[in-house]
């Protein structure tokens, strides 16, 4: 089982990039994830001292080269922080260690704000104040752009894209005020995205998107009147049995797998791709139609990245993986682990959550265990994970 | 029983601030708590169709007259939005509902992104991303100018001033925080070391840095270490210290003597209400502290109560104390109304029914845009017939 863990370059700023990554490979770590760019965040690690680091949009944080890039150019954070890159490229090499680029995709706020026209959009019209979406040809081209280039200048293994499916409209909102139930029929339209790009190829391709905007707005606003109710159930069905708006919503998902696609075709096979196979239009598209687009995502992707809070989730990928021509090599994220009970101020489950993730990660045929996240916990902490799963796990 | 209502200035602009502040008077309530300055926020109403309105570092949403402030000079978010306050302030008088200002007083990220030296500082040294420090005579000087300036015009009953006395972590974005940190670990990260908390304190003759390290160490301990008896010995520790009590205590009299500074000039014109949230006790020990927070209330002319502090009941009691007693004002989240079913702040009817036992006199719901129009009718109706 080879372990790997999430880092981000603020922090091994903080504790030294050689020291950390050398205290990584003796804890038994095997590749170190390490953020090429990132969203919004309040962090605070344990390590080096308390430490908080903050970043109100999110940006890049590798010296990226500002002249490979189209319209969308990246926003570094800093010349500080973006010097780790390079250093931890020299060093993880030296100790061992694999170096992954971890790579939130479409959580871009920067790029919302200098680039409007990038942001998905809500079916009543309204921006989203984080997210673009991955049918914007600046997006793409963008997020090619940057993936080529971190590759390009470190020797990437796996570059981890993140959030390329916008699973949900309102991940991470600041501060969110939604005082109302949102059903999972409602949650599920939200998602659907009504940017310029996407109803224009949508009018391509010969459909209406105007006519389905009032048809998703009206299914929304009567879910929200309605409240919990039978007939959510018969507005699903309904809206199920439109083929237009089955195709829309197809799009959508194929946009995400197009983008990943256009990233693996750029990088030519100088780093495997890693990403999520998943859809949340399943109450519309039906289980036949959202298996085929998941043995799409499984296609573009060399390697499919699960949770182990998510087993139904995990055991329809893993199938339809087993089915592929090539099965792809399986990772599984474990996040807020603190294998000492003793050290975990009270949260006693966390023994038993190990355990039952370990588990969960042995069902699915894990090759890959991805800690979440180096700096965030303590030594210890690590330590204590790294021989839970070497344990259950033992080598050959 | 007194009801008011908060309400967003954009939610007004979408629906018709007319017709919005008839709404409330048809409801019988009787005043709107109308958002001056707000935080970063990302809400949706679904009110007249789903909308989502989204700010990323705050604004002030009034039309602040820039010439009249100091260094600090309001970041208006825009003219559409700012034109809700006229408009909303005809309609009150017309309608006879009060016209509250609901502030946002120290959750201003767009004041600690164009001036960082009003950012709080931890005792790492690492600035908040999103709160400036109440003892910095900048931010004072803004806050104080910017409810001069809604008061002088839109004759303002009530200033809500919201979270005057800070949290260290108090809606962070997008928070990662992997390890516990234990209360007392809190309390101490709530401390501010920004230039002015140490400027200050260094002109008492505090040895700032000394308390600095003796914090960090603290906190780490608090952290790395399990066991509530090493936490207890090191809490013990710190209370004996008395330059760290004078410390603590400067920082809470930093949120009083900002209230008192607002209240100053609009003496006689509005009142004032504010909220407490962290507490020091670990450090000052009750008494002390209850004596600073009878200050903070002293302050005040209304005390506000938030949905599910443990400490309400002390508070509403310390309030009936004061010479004069202070009104209660409790927030009332409406997310247990209707079909929304109970939030994180329980339903609100129990909500009620526990601060009205409290004292409170007046519940200010939450929130014009962000619910149906029938639940704020319903929950407004079934308070009038239970509290008349």
């Amino acid at each position: 089982m080879r372990i790997t863990s999430y880092t981000y370059p603020w922090d091994l700023a903080y504790m030294g990039v050689e020291t950390a990554l050398q205290r990584m490979a003796d804890d038994g770590i095997d590749g170190v994830d390490l953020a090429a760019t990132y969203h919004p965040i309040d962090s605070l690690s344990p390590r080096a001292g308390v430490r908080m680091f903050s970043d109100a949009r999110g940006a890049v944080y590798f010296p990226a080269r500002a002249e490979r890039y189209g319209r969308i150019r990246p926003h570094l954070h800093s010349k500080e922080l973006c010097a780790v890159w390079p250093e931890a490229a020299a060093h993880a090499e030296k100790a061992g260690l694999a170096l992954n680029a971890w790579t939130i995709t479409l959580f871009q706020p920067w790029i919302r704000d200098a680039h409007i026209d990038c942001a998905r959009r809500l079916p009543s019209g309204d921006p989203s104040g984080s997210g673009v979406c991955a049918a914007n040809e600046d997006v793409r081209e963008y997020i090619a752009a940057l993936c080529d280039d971190v590759v390009d200048q470190f020797g990437i293994d796996i570059v981890r894209l993140e959030g390329v499916i916008a699973h949900m409209f309102d991940l991470d909102w600041l501060r969110p005020r939604a005082l109302v139930t949102l059903s999972p029929l409602a949650r599920t339209l939200l998602n659907v995205c009504f940017c310029d790009t996407c109803t224009a190829n949508a009018r391509t391709a010969g459909l209406d998107p105007e006519r389905l905007r009032s048809l998703v707005n009206e299914a929304i606003n009567a879910e929200i009147a309605d409240g919990p109710s039978d007939r959510s159930a018969e507005r699903t069905a309904g809206l199920a049995a439109d083929p237009e708006l089955r195709a829309y919503v197809t799009r959508y998902v194929q946009s995400s797998i197009d983008l990943t696609r256009i990233v693996r075709d750029r990088l030519g096979g100088r780093a495997r791709i890693s990403g999520n196979a998943a859809t949340p239009y399943g109450a519309l598209l039906g289980s036949e139609a959202e298996d085929g687009l998941l043995a799409q995502f499984v296609d573009v992707a060399d390697q499919i990245a699960m949770h182990p809070a998510n087993p139904h989730g995990n055991r329809r990928v893993t199938e339809i993986n087993a089915r592929a021509p090539a099965p792809r090599e399986l990772s599984m994220l474990f996040a807020r682990v603190q294998v000492n009970s003793a050290s975990t101020h009270g949260q006693g489950n966390a023994e038993e959550q190990m355990a039952s993730d370990l588990d969960e990660a042995a069902t699915r045929g894990a090759d890959e265990i991805t800690l979440y996240n180096y700096a965030l916990l303590r030594d210890g902490d690590v330590a204590d994970f790294v021989g839970a799963v070497r344990k259950a796990f033992p080598a050959g | 029983m007194r009801q008011t209502i908060y309400a967003y200035p954009w939610d007004l602009v979408r629906m018709g601030v007319e017709r919005s502040m008839q709404e409330i008077a048809d409801a019988g309530i009787a005043a709107i708590d109308l958002a001056a300055s707000y935080h970063p926020i990302d809400a949706l109403s679904p009110r007249d169709g789903v909308d989502l309105f989204t700010s990323a570092r705050g604004a002030v949403h009034f039309p602040a007259r820039q010439e009249r402030y100091g260094r600090i000079k309001p970041h208006v978010h825009s003219a559409e939005v700012a034109a809700a306050w006229p408009e909303a302030a005809r309609h009150a008088g017309k309608l006879g509902i009060d016209l509250n200002a609901w502030t946002i007083t120290l959750y201003q990220p767009w004041i600690r992104d164009a001036y960082p030296d009003s950012a709080r500082v931890l005792p790492t040294g690492d600035r908040s991303g999103s709160g400036v420090c109440p003892a910095n005579d900048d931010v004072r000087e803004f806050l104080v100018t910017m409810c001069d300036d809604f008061v002088d015009q839109f004759g303002v009953s009530l200033v809500r001033l919201e979270n005057i006395v800070p949290i260290f972590d108090f809606d962070w974005l997008r928070p990662r925080i992997l390890v516990t940190v234990p209360p007392l670990a809190r309390t101490l990260l709530n401390l501010c070391f920004c230039g002015a908390c140490t400027g200050k304190a260094a002109a008492k003759g505090i040895d700032v840095e000394r308390l600095r390290t003796t914090v960090t160490d603290a906190i780490a301990a608090e952290i790395d270490e399990a066991g509530a008896s090493a936490s207890a010995d090191r809490a013990t520790a710190l209370a004996a210290d008395s330059e760290l009590q004078a410390y603590a205590a400067d920082f809470v009299n930093a949120s009083t003597e900002l209230v008192a500074a607002i209240a100053a000039p609009i003496k006689g014109k509005a009142r004032i209400s504010a909220n407490l949230s962290a507490s020091y006790t670990a450090l000052l020990g009750a008494e002390k502290e209850n004596a600073l927070i009878a200050g903070f209330i002293d302050a005040c002319d209304q005390l506000a109560l938030h949905p599910a502090d443990p400490r309400n009941g002390a508070f509403a009691r310390m309030a009936a104390a004061a010479s004069p007693p202070r009104e209660i004002s409790a927030l009332m989240p409406l997310t247990g109304a209707g079909p929304a079913g109970p939030g994180r702040f329980g339903s609100a009817e129990a909500r009620s029914k526990e601060v009205i036992e409290m004292g409170a006199t007046e519940l200010s719901l939450y929130n014009l845009g962000l619910v149906r129009q029938r639940d704020i009718a319903d929950f407004a109706a079934a308070i009038a017939r239970d509290y008349p």
